[in-house]
């Protein structure tokens, strides 16, 4: 029987020692307690944005319902967020990543600004992104996979070599004249513009004074109220519980003192 | 404040009856209860301020374990096998709760 229990005890614990976080091996999952108790209440976001919090910088929590602080990221600094959760007052909350640093958290959706993406881009240029077919051409040289075509930022530049490589339905010509294709997947690369015309060129041969169109980037203004978890702060939690401790313990010892 | 009151009524209905099936009856039953009390809270506020949980259930096996040993040391009072108690019962309790998160 004792053996039993002790087995069973055992694999309790190798269990709990189990990474609980692989819910998908395609999309990110964050590892993350309160993503975990709340998963069906999570609207997956999958977007880059920027922090823009009060007072310059902007503060990570445990949790929506946990005011422990768990780092803070500066105002401009890129994040992922991975996905929003909205509370009982209608507060929504980011779940965000900053991979460079291994620090992730919680806040305000409001807190932060969307980076202008290639969706973005072709919403805005929806009338000119046109449906036409083709493949990329191997270059030995690398080949720059921008963001959206005007921006400064890409995901990858690297070599086309061998059987594979990348496939276009869309293209959009921009106001230089030149042809820019719409690659949707490539090597882990997603949602990416390769100039057509110029693929190994780097941004300052692009565009030696700016981009040829102008995107709409929203109005990045600092906020000024604070928001914060709702639910009660881990200091007076941690003190209530350990008053319920105290008081336990006594009356432990005075049953134990009555024989 | 819910999470406190869930976590205390579910350890509580599943180790209450472990420790009857242990032995322990009227007065020792109420001694595991307030073991229970006395370290559950304190657990459950030690997570949400971010302590992994790992190290907490130790804590609160050794902890209940102590007092548990110390009980079944003094007469009048009978507490089989204490340190296997805690242990066992912890641990199935710590399992139920992975099992609800699940």
């Amino acid at each position: 029987m004792k053996k039993r229990l002790l087995a069973l005890a055992l694999a309790l614990l190798v269990m709990a020692a189990l990474p609980l976080s692989a819910r998908a091996d395609v999309i990110f999952t964050p590892d993350d307690d309160f993503y975990e108790d709340h998963y069906d209440e999570m609207d997956y976001v999958n977007s880059g944005y920027i922090a823009n919090g009060p007072g310059g910088a902007l503060t990570l929590y445990e949790s929506p319902e946990n005011s422990m602080v768990k780092g803070t990221a500066e105002n401009g600094e890129g994040v992922y967020v991975s996905v929003r959760y909205t509370d009982d007052d209608g507060v929504a909350w980011a779940q965000i990543e900053l991979f460079e640093r291994a620090l992730n958290g919680w806040v305000p959706m409001d807190y932060l600004v969307k980076v202008y993406n290639s969706d973005d881009f072709r919403e805005e240029f929806a009338d000119r992104v046109a449906a036409e077919e083709g493949s990329l051409a191997a270059s030995e040289q690398p080949v720059y996979f921008w963001s959206y075509p005007g921006s400064d930022v890409f995901q990858a530049d690297l070599p086309l070599e061998g059987d594979y490589l990348p496939e276009y339905w869309e293209v959009f010509v921009d106001d230089a004249g030149r042809k820019w294709a719409h690659v949707g997947y490539y090597m882990g690369i997603r949602n990416a513009w390769v100039c057509l015309d110029a693929p190994t060129a780097d941004y300052a041969a692009l565009y030696a004074d700016h981009a040829p169109q102008q995107v709409t980037k929203p109005e990045i203004t600092e906020p000024t109220a604070e928001i914060k978890p709702g639910g009660i702060s881990p200091v007076v939690a941690i003190g209530a519980a350990a008053a319920v401790a105290a008081v336990s313990a006594a009356i432990l010892v005075v049953m134990k003192k009555r024989k | 404040m819910e999470r406190f009151v869930i976590s205390l009524a579910l350890t509580l209905a599943l180790e209450l009856p472990m420790a009857y099936a242990w032995g322990l009856r009227g007065r020792a039953l109420a001694m595991a209860a307030l073991t229970n009390l006395m370290t559950n809270p304190l657990a459950v506020a030690l997570h949400l301020a971010g302590v992994p949980q790992i190290p907490i259930e130790v804590g609160v096996v050794l902890t209940e374990a102590a007092v548990y040993r110390t009980f079944s040391r003094t007469p009048g009072w009978r507490v089989p096998k204490p340190v296997l108690l805690a242990a066992v019962s912890n641990a199935l309790s710590w399992g139920l709760g992975l099992i609800i998160q699940l």
